[in-house]
């Protein structure tokens, strides 16, 4: 059970956030909950520090965003991917399977 | 473009931090109730929903602060209300604000002043390339007397140098005249340089336009050509390249300008001297048949001979290279055989003479000063913090970071430095403008002097020394420490104690040091002023008028034509009312040969300054006659004698008299076409020796004869008369009556010229003393300060030691005597000071030792009468306490 501190695994928190907003765009609480549910609990977004990431990411251009009803009928800010933002998201992909491969190796040794 | 949009994004929320805030609340408020939404869902009731989201999210304000503070606009934002805070905290205490920006402005203003022309004379060097291989070359006799050598000198130099190399990289010579052209008022008089060929190339320097002379226009008989200095390109042309290729008539001879020098470039160019820098340059080929005093090899004329050292050659090498050819030239010109010897000078101790070690013990005055005025602003600062403790420990308390307040009092400091620095530098625009004005004409390039990058980073650098200076300490002690001591303790109890008191009186011995050190150099200035000013000149400087005149070229180029102007204006001015006498002494700067009949043929003859004057002379100036007669109105028609001066009959002769001894004097004005040609007449009378221009010298010997028997081409006149000032308008009418195209050489002023020479002028005195003074002020103020702040601190033991009945002298005795410890301490540092820095003064010093004991009693006396009265009003406060307020305090 780890609560994301940005300052620890910022890279991750980012990766994670350009993933889940790969399949369609959504509003904050909408991330938070999906990264949870996907990796069951493990990781747990502190409010504060996603929206933050969202804004940097958002002043990288790897975001954009609109405010727009969401489901219960409530003004909620939608962030969708860009292109760059999915760019970034093919190469972190990569560099995050050759170091997980690398770390795995390692250990298994 | 990332950054870009980074930027664009962070000012946006800068300038519209509402609507980002709006926003970031929106969004929060979404997500936060789109979590309790979800709780509800999964059956919890709202209330403790939102109880569960609020424990697992943490409050809205703290995800908000969150993200507020991870851009870098934050940091924008924290500083500028640092800067806020810091403008209302110095505008509730304008007088200390005010004071503090006072202080430092005073200091970094007037030690970038000095900068700036330390910089210019001391440390940029001068505009030739590789100056400190420049040097100008003198003929020395065995007797210590110098002399420039002549041009058939240099021409022998020049030939015989060229085999060895190694030492000389090239020779040059410069020879000064006057010239004039025809300006909107009358001539102007500009002085021109006949330089040889190759003296841009030895100097350095490239034309800025144009070009210098091609070998063609160096011959003898070529037609005259003109190289111009960038200040007459400015005022006679505009700066306007049409100058290229117009012809001047410079003496009425045609001449073609080829080039302008750049801007700065000046030879010859002399400190304190007559010598203006030259307007224009022409090859010395051109003049050489013309003009006497560039054939004769005895007759050293207005000029510089100047070496270029070879790399690698220090001028040892370079003076027996020279000395070897003046060897062999003594062979041949046995009656040039006693100068011997030959010194090298370099070339920018000769333009800026005593200029250097004045600047050099300017700008340590004025860095003791600034060093000074930081001194007490820190101690200011201090008492502030004391003052501030209870509120900054109570921001402490509140959560406020050590470094955090350390920052906000940096700022503060930071703001007072920058205000302080704004106002150095109008100050230092202000002071150079005022030197610029002030020391043009005896400060070599003194025009170029301008407040540039340099100094303008220097008044930065000053200005953020100075806050780090004062701030650092203040802001340490006053972030650190005991936070509940501090909020425990009352108003006395929250001042910082002891070690603080030590550190303060510390500052004050620190400041006494440097105002003692400080007042020693003026009262030693002082004191040699003193005695310069009573040295007794020989004649009677009251109430005269001096003034020189040009006569206009052509019109007054024969001698019997200028000779009848100065005679009518000598009765024009004469005959004025209220003046008693008119009187004209003309005559070169640069002594002359006298030569008697039995004078050992193995001692070099005597020297005299030459002086052709008029029969009103004596009575005019009020100098005494010794032995024989004056000369009368019939001598000025038909010349039978000199008169001599003291000095030189006593050279002339060990024991009799000198009256009826024949000398021969060698006509001694480089214009006229006799130039050079002996005249021979007996003594006729001796007067006293003067001090005509300086003081500081003994009197040169001198000789004078009829103003008629040698026509001097330009004139000295003085008039005497009772309130001599208000007279000048009638003299200049005078003169401008008698011909209106007559300008003045020097306009008329009753102004003494014997303190020209550069010996502690008036002005660095003056300047020095202000420094001492405003030294000792500081420092008065720093102890005043020291005092009151412990008599402050201790007002309870005081409060209970007057209860217990001490009088109220004890307790004045009790707080002086402390704070004289401090001032002590620091006079005994200060003296010590004086004396390590003593090596800076000896140099401009009159008759004055840097051990003068009246100037070393002095100063440390008055240090200590200011010291006592400046403790003395606090104490005296102190001893007027009331026991029982103070006790009850609190």
């Amino acid at each position: 059970m780890a609560n994301i501190s940005t300052d620890v695994i910022q890279g991750t928190l980012d990766m994670l956030i350009l993933k889940t907003l790969s399949l369609e765009p959504m509003h904050g609480f909408g991330v938070s909950r999906r990264i949870e549910e996907h990796t069951r609990g493990v990781f747990r977004v502190n409010p504060g520090s996603l929206l933050l990431a969202f804004q940097r990411l958002e002043r990288d251009s790897m975001l954009d965003a609109e405010w727009r009803l969401s489901d219960n009928n409530r003004r909620a800010k939608f962030y969708r991917l860009t292109r760059k933002g999915r760019r970034q998201l093919e190469r972190e992909t990569t560099t995050w399977a050759l170091r997980v491969g690398a770390i795995a190796r390692l250990l298994e040794t | 473009m990332f950054i870009w949009r980074n930027f664009i994004v962070g000012v946006r929320t800068l300038l519209r931090r509402s609507d980002a805030e709006r926003d970031l609340d929106a969004e929060l408020r979404h997500y936060y109730s789109s979590a309790i939404d979800a709780h509800v869902r999964q059956g919890l009731s709202p209330a403790e929903a939102a109880r569960r989201v609020r424990a697992d999210m943490g409050s809205m304000e703290a995800a908000k602060e969150v993200v507020r503070t991870g851009h870098w606009e934050a940091l924008v934002e924290s500083v500028a209300r640092d800067f806020g805070y810091a403008f209302r905290t110095l505008g509730r205490a304008p007088v200390f604000t005010v004071v503090a920006i006072l202080t430092l402005g005073l200091g970094i203003g007037s030690s970038t002043a000095v900068f700036s022309v330390a910089d210019a004379v001391l440390l940029r060097g001068l505009p030739y390339r590789d100056s400190g291989r420049l040097m100008t070359v003198y003929e020395a006799d065995d007797n210590g007397h110098f002399r420039t050598p002549s041009f058939p000198t240099y021409e022998d130099w020049r030939a015989q140098v060229a085999p060895d190399t190694s030492a000389i990289d090239g020779l040059a010579f410069v020879r000064g005249n006057g010239f004039s052209l025809p300006g909107p008022d009358g001539p102007d008089q500009y002085i021109a340089a006949y330089v040889t060929p190759g003296f841009f190339a030895l100097m350095g320097n490239h034309a800025m336009l144009g070009r210098t002379f091609l070998p063609d226009e160096e011959r003898a008989g070529a037609s005259a050509v003109a190289v111009i200095s960038y200040d007459f390109f400015l005022k006679r042309y505009g700066a306007d390249a049409v100058a290229l290729g117009s012809v001047l008539d410079v003496d009425s001879v045609p001449t073609t300008i080829i080039g302008v020098m750049p801007r700065g470039f000046a030879f010859p160019n002399f400190a304190g001297s007559s010598w203006l820098p030259p307007a224009l340059w022409q090859p010395v080929s051109v003049f050489r048949g013309r003009q006497k005093a560039l054939q004769l090899r005895g007759l050293h004329a207005d000029s510089r001979t100047i070496v270029r050292l070879g790399t690698g050659a220090d001028s040892t090498r370079g003076v027996a290279a020279l000395r070897a050819i003046e060897r062999r030239l003594a062979q041949l010109y046995p009656e040039q055989a006693h100068w011997n010897t030959v010194v090298l000078r370099p070339i920018g101790e000769e333009l800026f003479g005593t200029v250097q070690p004045a600047l050099v013990l300017l700008t340590v005055a004025i860095l003791f000063v600034l060093l000074l005025s930081c001194a007490n602003v820190t101690n200011i600062l201090l008492a502030r913090g004391s003052a501030r403790a209870r509120e900054l420990a109570v921001r402490t308390a509140l959560g406020a970071g050590r470094w955090r307040i350390t920052r906000q009092l940096l700022t503060e400091t930071f703001v007072l430095t920058a205000a302080a620095g704004v106002l150095g530098l109008l100050l230092a625009f202000a002071l150079v403008g005022a030197v610029r004005h002030s020391a043009d004409g005896r400060l070599p390039f003194a025009t170029h002097l301008t407040i540039d990058r340099a100094a303008a980073l220097f008044a930065a650098v000053a200005t953020l020394g100075t806050a780090l200076v004062v701030g650092i300490l203040p802001a340490l002690r006053a972030s650190g420490g005991d936070v509940v001591g501090r909020l425990r303790g009352g108003a006395t109890a929250a001042i910082g104690g002891v070690g603080e008191r030590r550190l303060r009186g510390t500052l004050v011995a620190v400041q006494f040091a440097f105002a003692l050190t400080l007042l020693i150099g003026a009262g030693l200035l002082l004191q040699s002023f003193r005695r310069l000013a009573t040295v007794p000149l020989g004649y009677d400087a009251e109430n005269l008028i001096s003034f020189a005149l040009a006569p206009p070229s052509p019109k007054y180029d024969q001698p019997a034509q200028a000779a009848a102007l100065y005679r009518e204006i000598l009765e024009g001015t004469g005959s004025l009312p209220t003046v008693t006498s008119s009187a004209a002494a003309g005559g070169a700067l640069l002594p002359t040969n006298v030569e008697t009949e039995g004078w050992p043929a193995d001692r070099p003859p005597p020297q005299a300054l030459y002086h052709p004057v008029s029969a009103a002379y004596l009575k005019t100036l009020r100098v005494p006659l010794i032995e024989g007669r004056w000369f009368s109105d019939d001598d000025m028609r038909s010349p039978v004698g000199f008169v001599i001066n003291e000095r030189l009959a006593k050279t002339l002769v060990s024991g009799g008299s000198v009256i009826g001894r024949r000398i021969t004097v060698h006509r001694s004005s480089q214009a006229r076409a006799d130039f050079g040609q002996p005249i021979t007449m007996p003594v006729i009378g001796i007067v006293a020796d003067i001090h005509e221009y300086d003081r500081a010298n003994e009197p040169e010997p001198e000789v004078f004869l009829p103003y008629t028997l040698e026509v001097w081409p330009w004139m000295n006149f003085v008039v005497r008369a009772p309130n001599a000032a208000r007279v000048i308008p009638a003299v200049v009418r005078a003169v401008h009556d008698t011909d209106p195209a007559v300008r003045f050489r020097d306009k008329p002023s009753v102004e003494e010229r014997t303190f020209a020479g550069l010996i502690a002028p008036p002005f660095l005195t003056s300047i020095i003393s202000g420094f001492a003074a405003c030294a000792l002020l500081l420092a008065a103020v720093g102890l005043y300060g020291i005092v009151a702040y412990g008599v402050a601190q201790r007002s309870r033991e005081v409060g209970i030691r007057i209860a217990l009945g001490a009088s109220e002298r004890s307790v004045v005795a009790l707080v002086v005597r402390e704070g004289l410890a401090f001032v002590l301490l620091g006079a005994v540092v200060g003296l010590a000071g004086a004396m390590a820095s003593s090596r800076l003064i000896t140099s401009l010093l009159f008759e004055t030792r840097t051990t003068d004991v009246q100037t070393l009693v002095a100063v440390p006396i008055l240090l200590v009468v200011v010291a006592v009265v400046s403790s003395y009003l606090p104490a005296r406060r102190a001893a007027k306490t009331d026991p029982v307020l103070a006790m009850r305090a609190d």
